[in-house]
């Protein structure tokens, strides 16, 4: 199978005045042609950081930022923020950031928002573009005399739809889902997750789906990365993973997920995750491990391959 | 309107009944009221002592009104709230202090409800200042109230400030503040919903032990059906101010009645890859306004059994069995 997004050793460390936040520390993955994949993450375990270095959309403060990123093939690496912005963002990879109903600007009109990536990127002129967003509305379940209306008319549903509209207008082959329902209702966040599901078969794109919420992340993965204090610790098949768990951290998450239909007894991860600014010596969840060994103390485990594709990280899979 | 019809008199035994609960804001424009946000609309809800009752709803149905009403910070408009058999709708003065020591509120958003320029000495401190307790006695129960949310030892966190702690910490600290009054009913609004998966089984395991160690009443508000189910003997489904169904939480889960229910049962997914080439069942739509809520049934528009009457005339409250009431035609 293909890759689409290829990235591999990626560092992404800010400066605080108290020190260095390693927010992405080595991170390597790949996403296939027509696939999503969901990074799943606790809070601070820097899945929105990885989200943003993906699109360079970095803050002042960043210290290091390197690694290399392959986008369809190229190295977006080696591109200058001009060039990077020209050719990929938005044309071949956009984003619905987190909270992304409030991102749109309340004083101009919703086809006007739409429009502009349109006008900007591929040079469209403006009547053109706004019968694009006409359709683009229509295709996420929009009446398409909403191109009129202000974001305020709308409501958080329906906002929310506007802006998978603006991250799909460009035809991009790569979309980043930020928690993209977390400001959403039980009800809307479905009809939103059916709607992702339909644009992934109609129009072939493929995800990489930030959340925390891990029966959601079952919604929309072909593959999970679970994220946690800056490192991927496990990278697996839906498949697999949501029966089979590799990493103790996985194993734990998914047993401390209430489920609706199954009763099973659940349990809770005891402490807390790790600061990005000093994270502990060797493996970074040993603290946290029912099985750390002596050797998880000491030294990172190192990432190990369980087949050609899915990898964990964690000591216990190490042959010696 | 069907109001009244559901006048079944308090148990003495409860020690929470909430009759024909009206709150409805007004909206003023210059002088003159132009109209009201009908937050909550003929509410009616028994609590037993010692139970957990988990209010359900979506954002804007009203739970978190129904929440603040039955803490006295929002004053009903219709209706009455009877308390350990005492009608406290219309509290003032030193009995709505005696009520506040009698009930306590956990927040939703720990850091939000924690001022940051106290430590955490003082924050437990106040309440029982309020309430006059003796200083020699305070540092004890402030100690005990910490050793019990598991902040040990005291002494790594009496003196820290809230935003030393992390949100899980946080939250533990917002329950030993409630409980430190030693009440007998806690309202928790969305508890757990700002902290991550992990640390959210871990304070409702320390919360519900505590509410059986002092034999607590609970009202949980939350918009997490998976996490009720774990924690709560009853649950009350909350759509547009009204309460549509109410049952015990095996009952709900395993047959809920209302349409609402049901659809809202559908749409929460657990954990499983079959969930990616699913598309669920969902009714379209939002809901409505609470300014002008749409005549009869509140849920008709978006209903998939919708029939004449629901248009029409707003469902009467149907007992199905004695614990297991629903608000809908389909049943009438």
């Amino acid at each position: 199978m293909k890759t689409i997004l290829n990235i591999k050793d990626l560092y992404l460390y800010y400066r605080v005045r108290a020190g260095l936040v390693k927010a992405v520390d080595g991170v390597s993955l790949d996403l296939y042609n027509d696939e999503s994949l969901a990074v799943l993450g606790e809070s601070g375990s820097g899945k929105s950081s990885f989200a943003r270095a993906i699109l360079r959309l970095l803050p002042k403060n960043v210290y290091r930022f390197e690694g290399s990123i392959y986008i369809d093939g190229e190295d977006v690496m080696k591109l200058s923020d001009d060039e990077f912005n020209d050719r990929i963002r938005w044309s071949k990879i956009s984003m619905v950031p987190q909270a992304s109903m409030n991102a749109l600007n309340p004083v101009i009109k919703i086809g006007e928002q739409l429009a502009e990536p349109l006008v900007i990127h591929r040079n469209m002129n403006k009547s053109d573009a706004l019968e694009r967003a006409r359709e683009m509305l229509k295709f996420v379940g929009i009446p398409q005399e909403f191109v009129d209306r202000y974001p305020f008319e709308l409501s958080g549903g329906m906002r929310q739809r506007v802006v998978i509209a603006m991250a799909l207008i460009t035809q991009p082959s790569i979309v980043i889902l930020d928690e993209p329902t977390s400001a959403l209702d039980v009800l809307t966040q479905a009809n939103i997750m059916n709607l992702l599901k339909k644009i992934k078969i109609d129009r072939k794109v493929s995800y990489v789906f930030i959340t925390h919420d891990i029966a959601l992340s079952s919604e929309i993965s072909d593959r999970i990365a679970v994220m946690y204090a800056g490192q991927i610790v496990e990278y697996n098949y839906a498949d697999k993973f949501y029966k089979e768990p590799q990493h103790p951290y996985s194993q734990l998450l998914l047993s401390s997920v209430p489920t609706l239909r199954e009763d099973k007894k659940i349990k809770f991860i005891p402490g807390e995750p790790p600061s990005l600014l000093s994270p502990p010596p060797g493996c970074r969840f040993h603290p946290r491990c029912p099985y750390a060994m002596d050797i998880c103390r000491r030294e990172e485990p190192p990432i190990l391959y369980m087949d050609g594709h899915s990898y964990v990280r964690c000591w216990l899979y190490a042959k010696r | 309107m069907q109001k009244g019809e559901y006048t079944k008199p308090c148990n003495p035994k409860d020690i929470l009944c909430i009759r024909e609960l009206c709150v409805w804001h007004p909206i003023r424009k210059f002088l003159t009221i132009s109209g009201y946000v009908r937050a909550l609309d003929d509410v009616n809800l028994d609590l037993e002592r010692g139970r957990i009752l988990a209010v359900v709803g979506e954002s804007g149905s009203g739970k978190t009104t129904l929440g603040k009403t039955i803490l006295k910070i929002y004053n009903p408009t219709k209706g009455k709230i009877v308390y350990e058999n005492r009608d406290i709708t219309f509290l003032k003065g030193k009995e709505i202090k005696w009520y506040r020591r009698e009930v306590g509120y956990v927040q939703q958003d720990p850091y939000g409800a924690l001022p940051p320029f106290m430590n955490i000495r003082q924050i437990l401190e106040e309440p029982l200042i309020i309430h006059g307790v003796k200083k020699s006695e305070r540092i004890h129960r402030i100690r005990e109230a910490l050793e019990e949310v598991k902040l040990i030892p005291v002494e790594d966190f009496i003196n820290k400030y809230p935003h030393m702690l992390s949100g899980g910490q946080q939250q533990r600290v917002v329950i030993a503040r409630a409980l430190i009054l030693r009440p007998k009913l806690i309202v928790a609004d969305e508890p757990v919903s700002m902290l991550d998966a992990s640390v959210r089984i871990e304070i409702l395991t320390l919360f519900r032990e505590l509410q059986k160690k002092y034999n607590l009443s609970i009202i949980y508000i939350t918009h997490d059906l998976s996490t009720a189910k774990y924690f709560s003997d009853r649950i009350a489904v909350m759509y547009a101010g009204h309460i549509v169904e109410m049952a015990q939480t095996d009952a709900m889960l395993s047959k809920p009645l209302h349409p609402y229910t049901q659809s809202l049962i559908k749409a929460i997914p657990d954990p499983d890859p079959r969930n990616r080439t699913l598309f669920r069942e969902v009714p379209p739509g939002e809901p409505p306004s609470l300014l002008s809520p749409p005549p009869g049934c509140r849920f008709h528009p978006r209903c998939p059994y919708a029939m004449d009457i629901c248009r029409r005339e707003e469902p009467p409250t149907i007992e199905i069995n004695g614990t297991h009431s629903v608000k809908c035609w389909l049943y009438g």
